[in-house]
């Protein structure tokens, strides 16, 4: 009783109290809160029309990061965000996982509004826009019987890109994405001819993208062109590309090609399937001029390989001018010093080498190695310093159109733009209907009319590929020719003719 | 829709419902008397402790024996005076924001906007309601106490049951006005959002001819509203339908003109806010060559709700009806279905999957001509079976036969599903295929969906109040979301713990909290199996051991999710009473357990202050 008294006591006695009747830790904290905001607001003040803002609103303006530097500001997004509490990361990550879930059910209704939610919270965000539009035209899409649906969710994502447009006005990639789309998905798969003759007919599409694109527009390769060549309006604007540049800027140029390749397939020749493969190359001779980034810090064009090559040519013929018999000399001694054994290995065919032997050629060829830097390096004193500069120059030309050379492989750049300078010719414009025209006789059972457009797609063939080397020694090229030619030798058994002999492309034949 | 586990009937699940029912409450308090038992014996001593609860038993059984309603009512009417006193009302501010501003984040181009619309507002309406009332439940008693309130009440000659049942009610009550005014506004809401209508001019249509120029019909699209638009057919007289886009169709018919000057009227949304009352049968599979299947084939899908049956094999599912009568269904069979279609090859992709539907005496197996039909993937196909059937004898010759005289068998009748084109696929579950008994009203289904709501407000309640009885605010704030949430994942908790007990790691890959923080920090997937090792053992071990009680925990406490039904109603389907009976019960059960673990825990801390 008497405890229960006490705390009673100590219960009623009154509390310290120190100003404004606040406990002393109380008026502590605030104290601290007050001091922790003088920096936080030099931290954090805003921008505006006139001020600059403090040194966070400084970082974004340098970086560009500032929402409305992004894209357009959507208020219902702002709005999840900070309603979110900032646990907006947690939210997306159990949004992925119902999207997962959604997808996995079959319930796209929920799967739509978790997506729309999911961008609402990262509206900045790229991989989000770009694996859930992929989700839905590529995957989701085919998970209906019906044409008609399958396209209503391809263009779902594309759609959904376009949002993402909106929202990210710096980021040439959905953009890309978008031509990417509109390009591979509805022009490459297995529906691509409803696809394509669905968008074509797709006038809310077409007015929400384009108001008062043609008909002769609405091809899919040019509207996907035309996703592309914004792209590169953005990327050129100074927009970091955070993509592979050599890729990303050829699409232009692909796109064209494909929408040239498709008219011919769709059986439209004359002026404008020469039309489509002069934009093809129109588009080419830009990608060959525009300026790539490569690993080696070294800008470069490819359509300036040969140009590099003629400046090395040029270099070296200054280098022999001034340094006359300088380089032939210095291969000369460096022949002269090497061993006996050495000698009498490189005097052995390669084949017959054995493993000894081969090492020992290996080292002489690197000793007998001379190249103009080594030349100049012995130069006379009175042209030391020219020569030396002239072989800095010839060796940065050299290996500048060693890079372009690689970079052209990985597009296979010298094939497209053999391809695009062939494709304009009456010869492959003939070429190309005359097979179109054969096949289709062929599959009607018209055996004698197919017989004669395959010889004359066959003749037109010839000039073709007697006017390009790169053709001509072409793979693919090849490939496709024995494909026709072996529709011809069916056509022939059913006519009871014999293959001719000789035939105009036994060349190709016999590369087989 | 996906029923993915059958809804047992009423009567059938009653008995042994109850009777687990009363085993667990039995063992619950058996338990907690225990558990009293030997907390005060530490104090007390045994026997004395023994006594104690004994009498705190008879005390507390007494007790609630002379509850009497008035005084309930009275303590409930001061719960309700209370909630107002707090402003309990500005939710309804809150969600007439939301209603006001869910157009900026509902997509009117959804696939399916009356789901999106419905799932959205029922959400909102049953998160509202339930937090209003877990606020006000847990909080008040304890402020009650603090302020030494309660004791203007306890002095007065009421029982403790009468205080923990009258806050009950009284904050029931106030949730289920805010339910009744929020399920209004948010069925006001839902159906203006989807009513729409669309233009048709005669120019946006095409006219289909015949050879001699005979009109046969129109093809067309309708305009583009609320972001879709159809695509129109009409016979030649200009009526028709629409196709099915977003979930809905419209009635199309020619009002007045001819030719280009004809006009035509859309009719309004039909097929978006319906309650159809289907019966159910139960599905069986016959494999390639025709013999009973367990299942059907799996054609690798994630989802392994439907089964997949071979084209152009002996391969059918066949659903069993039972309880047909002539006088439910007098035009015949209106069957409604849903086919899901896999492809081996891509065929001809202009042409939909074709297939073919049966009906069989499951007692002679006379069964009927085939009724041909294209699989429409994600949209419910109706097909009528009438009353007089065509049926083709063994020697080829075809008779007329009486859907009820001679397919119809003391009341059950067999539907099989056969896909025609070989190397095709299609892909049933049980629920895919049913008859329509007839349609229920929206309105009415939507009410009953609130209903689920209000069982889950009601134990949020009951729960909150509970555990106020013993618990500070927060405390008990945070206890009444612990047991939401536990219920929440029951299914969850339940699948992980037979992993764990089995070692079946496929079922619930990941494992315990322990293993899964362990694959957190290693960055192990979840899938790979760790290598046996002290370590793990140890780990998987304590697991097990802390899995165990949240097992326990999760069967013991509701799951508001089951309670909700807003999926049927988002589907379009009647909720079944068999459902809604079921929850009421479970709801009543939950309501009963914590009333009178409410009551004796006040009572305990009465008689220890």
């Amino acid at each position: 009783m008497k405890q229960t008294h006490n705390r009673e006591a100590g219960r009623n006695r009154p509390e310290k109290t120190f100003w404004l009747g606040l406990r002393p830790e109380t008026l502590v904290m605030l104290i601290l809160i007050a001091v922790l905001l003088v920096p936080l607001s030099a931290l954090s003040q805003p921008r505006d029309s006139s001020y600059e803002g403090g040194y966070l609103a400084k970082l974004r303006t340098a970086a560009q990061l500032s929402q409305a530097d992004l894209g357009e500001i959507d208020p219902a997004s702002e709005t999840m965000r900070l309603a979110s509490l900032g646990l907006k990361n947690i939210a997306v990550t159990l949004l992925w996982d119902r999207a997962n879930y959604y997808k996995k059910v079959e319930d796209w209704t929920n799967l739509s509004a978790v997506l729309e939610q999911m961008t609402k919270l990262q509206p900045n965000f790229y991989s989000v826009w770009d694996f859930q539009a992929h989700n839905l035209s590529y995957n989701i899409s085919v998970q209906f019987d019906d044409y008609h649906d399958r396209y209503a969710w391809v263009m779902k994502g594309i759609e959904f890109l376009r949002q993402g447009v909106f929202f990210n006005t710096r980021e040439p990639r959905l953009l890309g994405r978008m031509g990417w789309f509109i390009g591979q998905k509805i022009g490459r798969s297995d529906e691509k001819k409803q696809y394509r003759r669905l968008f074509k007919a797709d006038d809310d599409f077409h007015e929400r993208d384009r108001p008062g694109r043609t008909l002769a527009e609405r091809d899919n390769w040019l509207v996907g062109r035309e996703k592309y060549l914004a792209a590169q309006v953005v990327a050129d604007a100074g927009v970091p590309l955070k993509t592979t540049p050599l890729i990303f800027h050829s699409e232009p140029m692909m796109m064209a090609i494909n929408y040239a390749r498709n008219l011919e397939s769709d059986g439209i020749f004359g002026d404008k399937a020469r039309d489509g493969w002069e934009l093809a190359g129109e588009e080419l001779r830009r990608y060959a001029v525009r300026e790539i980034p490569t690993s080696w810090d070294v800008p470069i064009r490819l359509g300036l390989r040969e140009a590099e090559l003629a400046r090395a040519e040029r270099l070296a013929a200054e280098l022999e001018t001034l340094l006359p018999g300088k380089f032939a000399a210095m291969e000369a001694e460096r022949s002269a010093a090497l061993t006996g054994a050495q000698r009498q290995a490189l005097e052995v065919p390669p084949l017959d080498r054995t493993e000894d032997q081969q090492d020992l050629v290996a080292k002489a060829e690197q000793a007998m190695k001379v190249n103009w830097p080594m030349v100049a390096r012995d130069a006379p004193a009175d042209v030391r310093d020219q020569a030396q500069r002239l072989a800095a120059d010839y060796i940065e030309a050299q290996e500048t159109a060693e890079i372009i050379d690689r970079y052209r492989d990985i597009v296979n750049f010298d094939f497209w733009r053999a391809t695009c300078e062939m494709e304009v010719t009456d010869s492959a414009l003939r070429a190309r209907e005359a097979t179109w025209q054969a096949e289709k006789d062929y599959e009607a059972a018209r055996l004698r009319p197919a017989k004669e457009a395959f010889e004359e797609a066959f003749a037109a063939y010839r000039e073709v590929l007697d006017a390009s080397d790169v053709l001509r020694s072409d793979a693919l090229t090849r490939e496709e020719l024995i494909e026709t030619i072996d529709q011809y030798r069916e056509v022939l058994e059913q006519l009871d003719e014999p293959f001719p002999s000789p035939f105009v492309l036994d060349d190709v034949l016999k590369n087989e | 829709m996906v029923l993915e586990q059958e809804i047992p009937a009423f009567a059938e699940w009653i008995g042994p419902a109850l009777a687990s029912y009363l085993l667990v409450a039995a063992l619950v308090a058996v338990f907690a008397a225990v558990l009293a038992w030997l907390s005060m014996s530490t104090v007390s001593g045994p026997l004395a402790a023994g006594d104690r609860v004994y009498r705190g038993v008879l005390a507390g059984l007494a007790d609630l024996r002379g509850m009497s309603c008035g005084r309930i009512w009275a303590l409930a009417r001061l719960a309700i005076k209370e909630s107002l006193r707090r402003n309990v009302l500005v939710v309804l501010g809150l969600f007439a924001v939301i209603v006001l501003f869910a157009g900026w984040f509902l997509d009117p181009q959804s696939v399916n906007p009356g789901k999106l619309y419905l799932g959205f507002m029922l959400s909102a309406t049953n998160l509202l309601v339930c937090l209003v009332v877990l606020v006000l439940s847990v909080f008040s008693l304890p402020a009650d106490v603090k302020a030494k309130a309660i004791q203007t009440v306890t002095t007065k000659p009421v029982r403790t049951g009468e205080i923990v049942l009258g806050r009950i009610l009284g904050f029931a009550t106030v949730g289920t006005v805010l339910l009744a005014i929020m399920g209004g506004v948010g069925w006001a809401f839902v159906v203006r959002s989807v009513s729409h209508r669309h233009e048709l001019a005669a120019t946006d249509l095409l006219a289909d001819r015949l050879e001699d120029g005979r009109v046969t019909g129109f093809e067309g699209r309708t305009s583009l509203d609320r972001g879709h638009r159809h695509r129109v057919e009409l016979d030649a007289g200009g009526n028709g339908s629409t196709d099915t886009t977003q979930g809905h169709r419209h009635t199309v018919r020619r009002v007045a003109g001819e030719g280009d000057a004809a006009q035509y009227d859309v009719g309004p949304v039909e097929g978006l806010l319906e309650a159809r009352q289907p019966l159910r049968g139960t599905l069986r599979f016959l494999d390639r060559e025709g013999v009973p299947s367990e299942k059907g084939i799996s054609v690798g899908a994630e989802w392994t709700y439907r089964q997949y049956i071979e084209g152009g094999s002996l391969a059918a599912a066949i659903w069993t009806f039972e309880g047909i009568t002539e006088e439910q269904f007098p035009e015949g069979l209106p069957l409604e279905m849903l086919v899901r279609v896999f492809r081996t090859y891509m065929g001809n992709i202009e042409k939909g999957i074709a297939g073919s539907v049966r009906v069989r005496n499951p007692t002679s197996q006379l069964q009927s001509d085939p009724f041909y039909f294209t699989a429409k993937e994600f949209t419910i196909d109706s097909l009528l079976i009438p009353r007089t059937l065509a049926a083709t004898s063994a020697d080829g010759g075809t008779r007329q036969i009486d859907l009820f005289e001679d397919i119809v068998s003391g009341g059950s009748v067999e539907v099989v599903l056969q896909c025609l084109e070989p190397s095709q696929y299609y892909g049933v579950a049980q629920a895919d295929f049913y008859l329509r008994r007839g349609s229920g009203s929206f309105a009415l289904n939507y009410l009953k969906s609130c209903l689920g709501i209000w069982f889950a407000m009601v134990l949020v309640t009951a729960i909150g109040v509970m555990f106020s009885t013993f618990l500070a605010g927060p405390v008990a704030l945070l206890a009444t979301l612990s047991v939401v949430l536990i219920g929440q994942f029951r299914e969850f908790i339940d699948r992980l713990f037979d992993a764990q007990i089995t070692g079946n790691s496929k079922t619930m890959p990941g494992g315990g909290p322990i293993e899964s923080l362990y694959r957190i920090v290693t960055q192990a997937s979840i899938v790979v199996d760790l290598e046996q090792s002290p370590l793990v053992n140890a780990m998987k071990t304590v697991d097990t051991l802390l899995l165990a009680p949240m097992r326990l925990a999760a069967s013991l406490f509701p799951s508001l999710s089951s309670l909700g039904t807003s999926d049927f109603v988002a589907s379009g389907f009647d909720i079944p009473l068999n459902l809604l009976g079921q929850n009421a019960c479970e709801t009543l059960g939950y309501f009963v357990a914590f009333f009178i673990a409410g009551a004796f825990c006040l009572k305990a801390r009465e008689v220890a202050s």
